[in-house]
């Protein structure tokens, strides 16, 4: 599905200008993002790099449709995502963005596959078809053979490898990674990170967000953003 | 194919609906005790509903069966009407008529075509060589008895007027008084003995059947006057009345009273100190009787539901709480409000809907018992079953509505950091 050709339309895959974010906790307004602008075009591998509470999460949910930006604009695939409403950017996050979780996140009572097929549930789709695309993207990360193990049956890695066939199922644009090898061991670590270069390889678009150096290594790209400003923006 | 393909895309919640559905159960399993006491509120008030229903429903069927047997069309003179308000003292006032009255109305009152004044007789004892019965209703009636209740003779004849104008010795048995007195011989011609007098037995009447604790068939008949002696005056007597057609019986009754009324000379502000009634007023007396059964059946299964639809909701926000990573998970993976307001509901629904099936059993069991144990006939109703079914998935739904509400108002970023 990663080799499903995106119909891409002119211009870049994202594109964010001067996007501002502004927490307002009573008499207070604390600015996580100050005018941040950057464009990825399809096939990029771009880590977003910086301190803590410098902006990085907060930029990730603006990227992945979980948020909408205080000021200035995010076009997602020619479409401005900043306007939308709750119903609109679950539809877009269902479609675009596939997410990797630090934490995993898998729903414990479900089996490896019926958290595959979940986001095939909110797109619709009937459970025999649901079933087969589950299977295949279970099959591109190696899992095929712990399909109807529960994630308490499977080591860390392999629980972010659920996770990454979750977040391919629906052949996303973006691959929107957080942290994904902060709860795994060093070796664990480097073996998904082989598996993103694998999949950036076959044509997806990464985003990953860590605070580790060689993490961000990896990518083509890396973002290092400080008190909500993009403070380099550098190629490799 | 495309329609179908659209349907789905608009409501996604359908192909997930078995996964709600076992994510109910699976709530059930989980926290089993709070859910079993959840939802035992519902099973008792769905109880309620079928038990009493049933009850109900069996004695409307008998009900039915008995005005069919009564004629519909007979007007009753007693003491006092079915219901009115008497104290014990009035009540002890209250005679019957006597056969002066029961010729007043004869008289005056034409929209009747037959009268039948009934002389209760107590404590008699009916004998017949070795075989006695003892608890048989004995009425010294007339020759109008047949006409006014449509008696049908199973052997011999009904009483006639030179019978009763001699004051023969002569008797009609009920079914069961027959059966008991001879159980191996006609008793057509036999000598009865009542109270030491004997008496020809010359028919014995149709079985009529039973109705609760009333006993038709357990009954008979002799000439008016023949045990007590004949008086104009003697005033314990009831009347059953026929009126010329169905259609003239309110006729019939306002003339039965108002020859009542002259003949005891009330005042027009006086109320009526007898009971003139129809099989109407007994209806309307049933009716009030089970519309009261339903109150009470109605209020005791809306305190079940309402207890068990607290319970639910309570148990339902405890799972929003303890579940809101996973709501995060799932709007970030593309659900939409809706779809999470429908898992939650139909969560809420499933546990109220087991309740609502174990309530159906459990009614269904205590009817069966009433019916086989008691007096009281009890017919399981398929339309309560499923009004039932629908109220115990409809209380899910209503309290199930504000946790789920809660659930799908949440936003991702904080659902998903929640810890
Ligand atoms: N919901 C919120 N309400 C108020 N302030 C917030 C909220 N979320 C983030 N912030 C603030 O915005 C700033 C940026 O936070 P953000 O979470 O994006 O940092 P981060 O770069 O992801 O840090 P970390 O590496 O520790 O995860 C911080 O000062 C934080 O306190
Ligand atoms: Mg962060």
């Amino acid at each position: 599905m990663s080799a499903e050709p995106v119909a891409a339309p002119a211009g870049p895959l994202i594109l964010a200008e001067d996007l501002w974010r502004t927490y307002v906790m009573g008499a207070e307004e604390i600015h996580a993002l100050r005018g941040v602008s950057f464009a990825i075009q399809p096939n990029e591998y771009v880590a977003i790099m910086g301190p803590s509470g410098s902006g990085k999460s907060t930029l990730m949910n603006l990227i992945g449709c979980l948020d909408t930006p205080s000021k200035g604009d995010y076009v997602l695939r020619g479409k401005n995502v900043s306007k939308m409403n709750d119903d609109e950017l679950a539809e877009v996050r269902n479609r675009e963005i596939g997410f990797v979780f630090q934490t995993f996140n898998l729903l414990p009572r479900a089996s490896a596959l019926q958290n595959v097929e979940l986001p095939l549930v909110y797109a619709g789709i009937p459970k025999e078809e649901r079933v087969a695309r589950a299977k295949r993207s279970l099959e591109m990360v190696d899992l095929a053979a712990r399909m109807s193990h529960k994630p308490n049956e499977l080591s860390g890695g392999q629980r972010q490898r659920v996770a990454i066939a979750r977040a391919l199922v629906m052949g996303p644009s973006i691959l929107l990674a957080d942290e994904p090898t902060g709860n795994l061991d060093t070796t664990t670590g480097n073996e998904i990170m082989g598996l993103f270069e694998r999949l950036q390889r076959e044509g997806n678009t990464i985003i990953l967000v860590t605070h580790e150096r060689d993490i961000a290594e990896h990518a083509h790209r890396i973002i290092f953003i400080r008190d909500g400003k993009i403070e380099s923006d550098e190629r490799r | 194919m495309s329609l179908t393909r659209r349907l789905m895309a608009r409501f996604p919640v359908l192909f997930s609906m078995r996964e709600a559905v076992a994510l109910g159960f699976a709530a059930i399993r989980a926290y089993k005790m709070r859910a079993g006491l959840t939802i035992l509120g519902v099973v008792m008030g769905i109880m309620t509903v079928i038990g009493m229903s049933s009850v109900v429903a069996g004695l409307n069927q008998s009900m039915a069966k008995q005005i069919e047997g009564f004629g519909a069309s007979v007007i009753f003179v007693r003491p006092a009407n079915p219901g009115e308000n008497l104290s014990d003292e009035e009540r002890r006032k209250r005679k019957g008529i006597s056969l002066r009255e029961v010729k007043a109305i004869q008289e005056r009152a034409t929209a009747v075509r037959a009268i039948s004044p009934m002389e209760p007789l107590f404590g008699n004892v009916i004998k017949y060589g070795n075989e006695t019965v003892r608890d048989a209703s004995i009425f010294g009636t007339n020759e109008a008895y047949e006409t006014v209740h449509d008696v049908y003779m199973a052997k011999g004849r009904f009483l006639s007027a030179l019978d009763v104008s001699r004051g023969s010795r002569v008797v009609v048995l009920g079914a069961d008084v027959a059966d008991a007195l001879f159980p191996y011989l006609d008793p057509l011609d036999k000598q009865v003995q009542i109270d030491g007098r004997r008496f020809l037995v010359i028919g014995v009447m149709e079985r009529k059947g039973k109705f609760l604790f009333m006993n038709r068939d357990n009954f008979i008949a002799v000439p008016l006057g023949s045990v007590q002696r004949q008086d104009d005056r003697f005033d314990f007597i009831l009347a059953d009345v026929k009126p010329v057609s169905a259609e003239q019986i309110g006729t019939a009754v306002d003339q039965v009273r108002e020859a009542l009324r002259r003949e005891r000379k009330l005042r027009f502000w006086q109320p009526d100190n007898f009971g003139v009634f129809t099989q109407d007023t007994l209806t309307d007396l049933y009716r009030q009787i089970t519309g009261g059964i339903y109150m009470v059946m109605i209020a005791i299964s809306s305190i079940g539901l309402i207890v068990g639809g607290v319970g639910v909701m309570n148990i339902m926000l405890v799972s929003v709480t303890e579940r809101t990573r996973e709501i995060g998970v799932r709007k970030a993976l593309g659900a939409k409000r809706r779809d999470i307001l429908a898992q939650f509901l139909t969560e809420a629904m499933t546990l109220t809907a087991v309740g609502g099936i174990l309530g159906v059993a459990v009614g269904g069991a205590i009817a069966a018992l009433v019916n086989a144990f008691s007096p009281f006939p009890a017919t399981l109703q398929p339309t309560w079953v499923i009004l039932a079914l629908a109220t115990s998935i409809g209380v899910g739904l209503i309290f199930g509505l504000w946790p789920a509400a809660k659930a799908a108002r949440l936003d991702p970023i904080t659902a998903l950091r929640y810890e």
